[in-house]
């Protein structure tokens, strides 16, 4: 706990990295923790092969869910959507370096994550889906 | 005993958190348990445990002595007979058996009214029993004070008080504080000549460790309420029922015990009310432990207890307000005892509840944060979410200086 709200998690929280929508954005994927009132948007361009070209989001929520939304962002262009679909929790903590989280803080630094891997819940952007089509 | 004395009467209290004296401001949650209650569970279990009613031995007479002496107790607590109580794990629990008995008297077009504060154990069964039967579900927004929404409900009257059948509210916000007018409402249905066709029911879970809550002396026909918001054992609470409820509804868990005879193809039920509407084994060491928690609120004494715990929240209504970042929630306390009650809930500016809360807890300090099974309210209001501090007893006017001066660490730590 003490080190919770150390340096680079408080500068994240308060500078989060890749805010925003995604104007090309070919899915949007949703996340909300449902018992703190946390949601969250994720935007993101994912080519044919399934790696992850480009990545925004937004959303409300607490330090640690927020500083967790933005260093998660940070690593996910050039990697295959599969790869963190099929990564668990405690894999997705060791990246965090926030292993030693309570349990009831685990659901906030989890919550980007959840969003990434809600696979079938996956919404296309309607613009896109329509380029498809054509 | 006096309400200092309460302190030392329950164990948790001499508890170490990060160093620090715990300062635990989370009772609307749970309260803590006097050594009474823990003691009362403890000696049933090694002295007296046996299955009640069942048994011709000893420890079944034993048992079944303190079953029916807890249920007199606790019935007589909240102004009825044991034969108006039914035992449950909770006030959830009770509401929602309540919605299942209530759910055949229902038709499509009738109208169920709840207000937009109701905890989701009120709100969620009474619009899942709308969905299921058809009924036109209505959530009153608050009105401009937050407080309870009377003129709302006055002018639904107007308009569809032909098709009501059902009002069901919070005595008290387990976020505003805010105290229901069962009264005024009781007021106006009978103004309209319609209190006999609606059923108004009350969730006393915020209430029952705070004031008299009683069915003998408010206008309503059903009471619920949960032993563990009220120094009781986590795991027990009840439905209470008028005279004229108990009447109506009929039971809708089968099994052992509430039956009379039992035949391959048909079954009738026993005469005996509690024992009709409680099937199976009852969880009769948690009752002795309400009782426990129903006597150790006895020795205080309502007089004493309220005007200690109106005090609390003005202290730390008055407190908070000082502190810039901290905007707070609901009606501010005033001379009436009834006008807030239990608890103070505060957004602060920039920093997400969970975090204030996270900081206070590395001081010791015990509070509530999220948007506290109140989703509608929070969202009608637009809080993301919300930092509550709830007050029991045994609670200090230092408890909430400790709390004040641990929030100058979110300052600190966020820099706002």
């Amino acid at each position: 706990m003490d080190d919770l709200y150390r340096e680079h998690i408080l500068e994240h929280a308060q500078h989060p990295r890749n805010w925003g929508e995604l104007p090309d954005a070919t899915f949007v994927m949703r996340a909300a923790n449902a018992s703190c009132g946390d949601s969250l948007e994720i935007f993101l361009k994912i080519d044919e092969a399934g790696i992850i070209k480009a990545v925004t989001w937004q959303g409300d929520g607490c330090a640690v869910s927020t500083a967790a939304a933005s260093l998660l962002s940070e690593k996910l262009v050039g990697s295959s959507i599969q790869k963190w679909e099929s990564m668990s929790a405690e894999d997705v903590l060791r990246e965090l370096e926030l292993l030693h989280i309570s349990p009831s803080r685990q659901k906030c630094a989890l919550l980007f994550w959840q969003g990434l891997r809600s696979g079938e819940d996956w919404a296309v952007v309607q613009g896109s889906a329509e380029r498809e089509q054509q | 005993m006096k309400v200092h004395e309460t302190q030392t009467q329950v164990p948790i209290l001499q508890r170490q958190i990060h160093g620090k004296k715990l300062v635990y401001l989370d009772n609307a949650a749970t309260t803590q348990k006097p050594e009474s209650v823990i003691t009362a569970i403890s000696d049933y279990y090694r002295t007296h445990n046996a299955n009640v009613h069942r048994g011709v031995h000893t420890l079944s007479d034993e048992s079944t002595e303190r079953y029916e002496q807890a249920r007199q107790k606790i019935a007589a607590f909240f102004g009825a007979r044991a034969d108006q109580l039914i035992s449950t794990r909770n006030s959830t629990e009770a509401m929602n058996l309540l919605v299942q008995m209530w759910e055949k008297f229902l038709r499509p077009g009738d109208v169920i009214v709840v207000t937009m504060q109701e905890h989701h154990s009120t709100l969620v069964p009474w619009q899942m029993v709308s969905q299921r039967t058809g009924c036109e579900f209505i959530v009153l927004p608050m009105d401009d004070q937050s407080t309870w929404p009377i003129n709302a409900f006055a002018e639904l009257l107007q308009e569809k008080k032909d098709r009501l059948r059902v009002v069901a509210t919070a005595a008290v916000s387990n976020v505003t504080g805010v105290v229901a007018p069962l009264e005024k409402i009781d007021a106006q249905l009978r103004k309209w000549g319609v209190r006999k066709n609606v059923l108004v029911a009350v969730d006393a879970a915020q209430s029952a460790a705070h004031m008299p809550s009683r069915l003998d002396r408010w206008p309503v026909d059903a009471l619920t309420f949960s032993g563990h918001k009220m120094y009781g054992p986590m795991g027990i609470g009840g439905l209470v029922v008028s005279e004229r409820l108990a009447q109506e509804i009929a039971p809708v868990l089968y099994g052992g015990g509430m039956i009379a005879e039992v035949r391959t193809q048909e079954t009738s039920f026993h005469e005996d009310f509690a024992e009709r509407f409680t099937a199976g084994t009852p969880d009769v060491a948690s009752l002795v432990g309400l009782q426990a928690a129903i006597e150790f609120l006895e020795e205080i004494g309502w007089s004493e207890l309220q005007a200690h715990e109106h005090d609390l929240v003005q202290y730390a209504y008055e407190q908070l307000q000082q502190v810039p970042q901290v905007r707070l929630i609901g009606p501010e306390p005033g001379a009436e005892f009834a006008s807030r009650v239990g608890s103070v809930t505060w957004t602060y500016e920039g920093v997400h509840a969970h975090d204030v809360a996270q900081i206070l807890d590395r001081s010791g300090v015990a509070v509530r944060s999220g948007h506290h099974c109140t989703m509608p309210l929070h969202t009608e209001q637009d809080w993301v979410a919300t930092t509550r501090a709830s007050f029991a007893v045994y609670n200090t006017r230092e408890d909430i200086d400790q709390l004040i001066a641990a929030l100058e660490q979110v300052q600190t730590i966020f820099g706002v």
